[in-house]
């Protein structure tokens, strides 16, 4: 009897130190040098489930889930304007089982606020997948029609406007904008993109920068109107096509946009950096990827981990021009 | 006796409450800037309420004290051994969960508490662990998909 | 309204078939399982789901993800009721008068008037839904930032004035509850704060590891170590497990008020469920003839916050389903399914997808009842977990507890997170503090913070001239004050009282 009980035993024990031995490999390298993850891949997305990030993000684990070798599962961390899933992110093992969203924030916000670290130099990017201009909206009983109204507003009255976070993206571009045409506007922060756009439908906040996805509904239905796309070229959507563009209304210098891309915690090995390279490349080429990432507002524009490093280096240069000129606006 | 440590507790708790909220005014003040009426900052919530809890707290020490005794049944005897026996086997728990396993470690504190709490019979103890351990275990990583954590053992 | 009840007629030919009525019922009874079982939260679940939901119809899928939203608003009464430990935030008030009972030997009789008030709070709260949708999502976003400040003080101020005997303790418990809320990165301004460096702490405090150690961990140590508490679940009739005449004739009037008044608080974005159930709690107890029996186990402490927080839950999708305004991550999770099945939420859902709005709507009318019938049955099986000696069945508890307390953010920071809130908690219940206040400071900490900076950077500074531009605003902080003082002035009558009684 005994003897049978300390077998088990022993077998138990042997089972699972194969079991916790298994899990700790993260995947396998072939002869070619490609890696293949052991079991799925955890995609951190720094904002709650339902956004424009989030579900482009869902988008690459879903209508290009052919591409992956194991599932991706998106993980949403939100808070704390992106730090909590950078956070996260930096802190996850680089062995390819983790990888996370990473937008323009990466580099915003490590200049216009305080961080827990710098994330555009501690993160490893891993590519591009697309771009996006920011829009302003006003809601549809306002008499601003444009760029134009807009200034003569900030100039004559006490305009309020509601952002997301504060010196966050969608914060700034109209900070910049009143300062530029010499005055001065409120800011009130709330708590993300559904938030902002309650008030501004519910007449608490005048006017709202937003990404193109989060708003469309509701230029759609008529509840909010877009007065200016914040870049150079217009969008091609038919419900933003009509739009004209900052650069058109003379308004040039008031340029913002954000990309869409993923990044490694540092130290990622080459192999697991490829297979990720590789993946959202094949993934862009599918019509149903490319049709959702055009849905949310997006231009597709892939770039591999050295250009989306680029990428961010000249953002850097740009916002730190740009914060330079704002001072203590954006933290006041 | 019994009833003066628990007056004793009662007091030391209002005063340590006290000592908190002046903890986080001097944490929030040397590390936060509180901003203005006009243009809070992040240290503006804070500052408000650990003034209002310094200001509660010094009221309530007041009461505390002058009362001489605590309204029979308010506070209820203690036994300080068991208190600190179970705390400390919550401790070692939480430090060995990721050493040895979920499951390990909750059969051997979970045959442990029930063992100090009186259960009768050591076969009686380790299967009942045993069974809940792995029920739990199951749950959580089979049906659930959660990764409990897993060390030398699971 | 006649087309209102036409459409719904078709919704419920769409809803009533066999692929639909399964769904609902796997969902509700997953829903109610990952209530009962602490950490698995609504999103978790959700999210292991939704991949499951890509083959099935939109609708289907949709019935079964609201299904479980639904039925862990049921499951979460189970365990505040049975072991004293609310798994969010919507039952926190049902402990007060559901657990007393419990230790009576009525828990059955506890879980089954939650059981019917939730159904009936959800009957109508789905009725609200139906006719008043569309109307009502510009109530909802009439709320600003003002309003959200007094709504969040009249909701804690009120908290402190019903639950536990001395007020000063009960704002002490706020006050440290929402300093509490503010550890971790700040939603607003992304600066750290009271993080010690430590960067598990970056995140916070979550308020679920929170509660299952100040209640989870607090009640085992609570168990075992308190004599007084020991053996005090008196003998176990059957005769008890079920409410009988007078329980409803006590509780159908608390029940539908609470109902109606749930589903109007339920309006306000985002905490309005929570808030909920303070507000009927504390109208019930003013209006009854026996207050000072409130938080001793009477029927109506149950049955009004449970009508309240399921009524209010249907209103939380008020906003989702007439604008596509998520205000909680869990309708954003919610929201998500919708976006996965190609439709996106918006202004125009109701006009563009009328058929999804009522098969919806139908299926909710349908799964309450399932809810009601698959919950009835398990009352007498939970009821008789309290048969167990309590020095045995609460180490059990806590180890489910620990499993789910990793199981939040798969972290063993958190595990230790809740052993440090368990033996606070154990002290500060001990002298006397508000745990319930506490608890819901830190979870409104962050609404109350985003609100009072809000409205002061509205009114440069000027806390009264924004009050005083807001009358609705006005009403209800004096509203919260007067009820403040109010009890404040009963309670310290009666602690005077017997400090005289007791010196003489």
């Amino acid at each position: 009897m005994k003897k049978v009980l300390l077998s088990l035993l022993v077998l138990l024990m042997a089972v699972t130190m194969v079991f916790a031995q298994g899990q700790k490999e993260s995947g396998s390298v072939d002869a070619d040098g490609n890696w293949t993850p052991s079991k799925e891949v955890s995609v951190i997305v720094s904002y709650a489930a339902g956004g424009s990030t989030d579900l482009l993000a869902r988008t690459f684990a879903n209508e290009a889930a052919s591409v992956w070798a194991t599932p991706l599962v998106i993980n949403n961390m939100p808070g704390g304007g992106n730090a909590i899933g950078f956070s996260a992110l930096r802190q996850a093992a680089p062995d390819g089982l983790t990888i996370g969203n990473t937008n323009s924030s990466v580099v915003v916000n490590c200049l216009t606020g305080e961080t827990p670290f710098v994330y555009y130099e501690e993160l490893q990017p891993i590519c591009q997948v697309g771009f996006a201009p920011y829009i302003v909206y006003v809601a549809k009983d306002s008499p601003i029609q444009n760029l134009a109204d807009l200034e003569e507003a900030v100039k004559t009255r006490d305009v309020v406007m509601a952002a997301n976070n504060r010196g966050g993206q969608t914060h700034w571009e109209l900070e910049y904008f009143a300062m530029k045409v010499g005055s001065d506007i409120t800011a009130v922060i709330y708590d993300g993109g559904s938030a902002s756009i309650a008030a501004v439908l519910g007449g608490h906040a005048e006017v709202t920068v937003q990404a193109p996805s989060d708003g469309q509904e509701y230029v759609r239905s008529g509840d909010l109107r877009a007065i200016a796309v914040l870049d150079d070229a217009r969008l091609e959507t038919d419900i933003y096509k009509d739009v004209p563009t900052s650069v058109e209304q003379g308004y040039g210098w008031l340029q913002n946009g954000f990309f869409h891309g993923y990044s490694a915690p540092k130290g990622i090995g080459e192999a697991q950096l490829k297979y990720f390279e590789d993946g959202f490349k094949k993934a862009l080429e599918i019509p149903e990827v490319r049709e959702k990432i055009e849905y949310y507002g997006f231009t597709v524009d892939y770039q591999d981990a050295e250009g989306f490093r680029q990428v961010w280096l000249d953002t850097v240069e740009q916002y730190k021009t740009v914060i330079a000129e704002l001072g203590d606006r954006l933290t006041e | 006796m019994k009833q003066l440590i628990l007056e004793r507790v009662r007091k030391i708790v209002s005063i340590v409450l006290f000592l908190v909220g002046i903890l986080a005014l001097v944490v929030t003040l040397s590390t936060m800037k509180v901003g203005s009426f006009t243009k809070p900052q992040e240290g503006f919530t804070p500052v408000l309420f650990s003034i209002l809890l310094i200001g509660f707290s010094i009221l309530n020490i007041v009461i505390e004290f002058i009362t001489p005794n605590s309204i029979p049944g308010e506070l209820k005897d203690v036994n300080w051994k068991k208190f600190f026996l179970y705390f400390a086997i919550c401790i070692v728990y939480v430090f060995l969960v990721k050493k040895i396993g979920f499951a390990t470690d909750t059969f051997i504190c979970l045959a442990l508490m029930l063992k100090l709490a009186g259960l009768k019979g050591w076969v009686k103890t380790i299967v009942i662990s045993l069974i809940v351990s792995v029920l739990i275990w199951a749950l959580f990583t089979l049906a659930m998909g959660v990764p409990l954590p897993a060390g030398i053992l699971i | 309204m006649f087309d209102s009840l036409l459409l719904l007629l078709n919704g419920f030919v769409d809803c009533l078939s066999l692929m639909n009525i399964f769904c609902a019922i796997v969902g509700s009874l997953l829903g109610s399982l990952i209530g009962v079982l602490p950490g698995l939260g609504i999103s978790g679940t959700v999210a292991i789901l939704l991949p499951l939901t890509y083959g099935m119809s939109p609708l289907s899928a949709l019935i079964m993800i609201s299904g479980i939203y639904f039925g862990s608003q049921y499951g979460g009464a189970i365990t505040s009721i049975l072991v004293n430990i609310p798994g969010e935030a919507t039952s926190i008030v049902t402990c007060f008068d559901g657990h007393p009972m419990a230790r009576e030997g009525k828990a059955g009789k506890a879980l089954c008037i939650s059981s019917i008030a939730s159904f009936v709070g959800g009957f109508i709260g789905t009725l609200g839904l139906t006719f008043a949708a569309a109307a009502l999502a510009r109530v909802a976003l009439s709320f600003g930032k003002v309003e959200f400040f007094a709504i969040v003080v009249f909701g804690l101020l009120l908290l402190t004035s019903i639950s536990g005997k001395n007020q000063l303790k009960g704002l002490i418990s706020v006050a440290l509850g929402v300093l509490l809320g503010c550890v971790g990165l700040d939603s607003l301004y992304g600066k750290a704060r009271f993080t010690f460096g430590i960067v598990n702490l970056y995140s916070g405090i979550d308020f679920v590891t929170f509660i299952m150690g100040a209640y989870g961990i607090t009640e085992l140590l609570k168990a075992i170590c308190i004599p007084e508490e020991q053996g005090e679940v008196l003998e176990f009739s059957l005769r008890d497990q079920f409410p009988n005449k007078k329980d409803y004739k006590e509780c159908w009037l608390p029940t539908l008020r609470a109902s109606v008044l749930g589903f109007a608080v339920g309006l306000v974005p985002g905490a309005g469920s929570t808030l909920s159930t303070f507000f009927a709690y504390g109208m019930e107890k003013g209006l009854s003839k026996h207050p000072e029996k409130f938080g001793t186990g009477v029927p109506e402490g149950i049955a009004a916050p449970e009508a309240a927080n399921n009524a209010a839950m249907y209103a939380g999708l008020v906003p989702l389903l007439s604008l596509g305004l998520p205000f909680t991550s869990s309708m954003a999770l919610l929201m998500n399914a919708f976006i996965i099945h190609g439709i996106t939420p918006g202004p125009l859902f109701i006009s563009e997808h009328p058929d999804l709005f009522w098969g919806l709507i139908a299926s909710m009318f349908l799964g309450n009842i399932i809810l009601l019938i698959i919950n009835l049955p398990f009352v007498g099986l939970w009821a008789r977990l309290l048969k167990v000696d309590f020095n045995i069945l609460m180490p059990l508890i806590t180890f489910i507890t620990f499993a789910g307390g990793y199981a939040i953010n798969y972290s063993v920071f958190d595990m230790g997170m809740m052993v440090a809130c368990g033996f606070v908690g154990f002290f500060l219940g001990q002298c006397g503090y508000n745990m319930a206040a506490l608890a819901v400071g830190l979870f409104l900490s962050p609404t109350f913070e985003g609100s009072l900076l809000g409205t002061m950077t509205l009114y440069h500074g000027d806390i009264f001239a924004a009050l005083w531009d807001r009358k609705l605003a006005l009403v209800i902080i004096i509203l919260g004050i007067a009820a403040f003082i109010f009890s404040s002035v009963k309670s310290s009558r009666k602690f005077f009282a017997e400090r005289n009684a007791m010196k003489a």
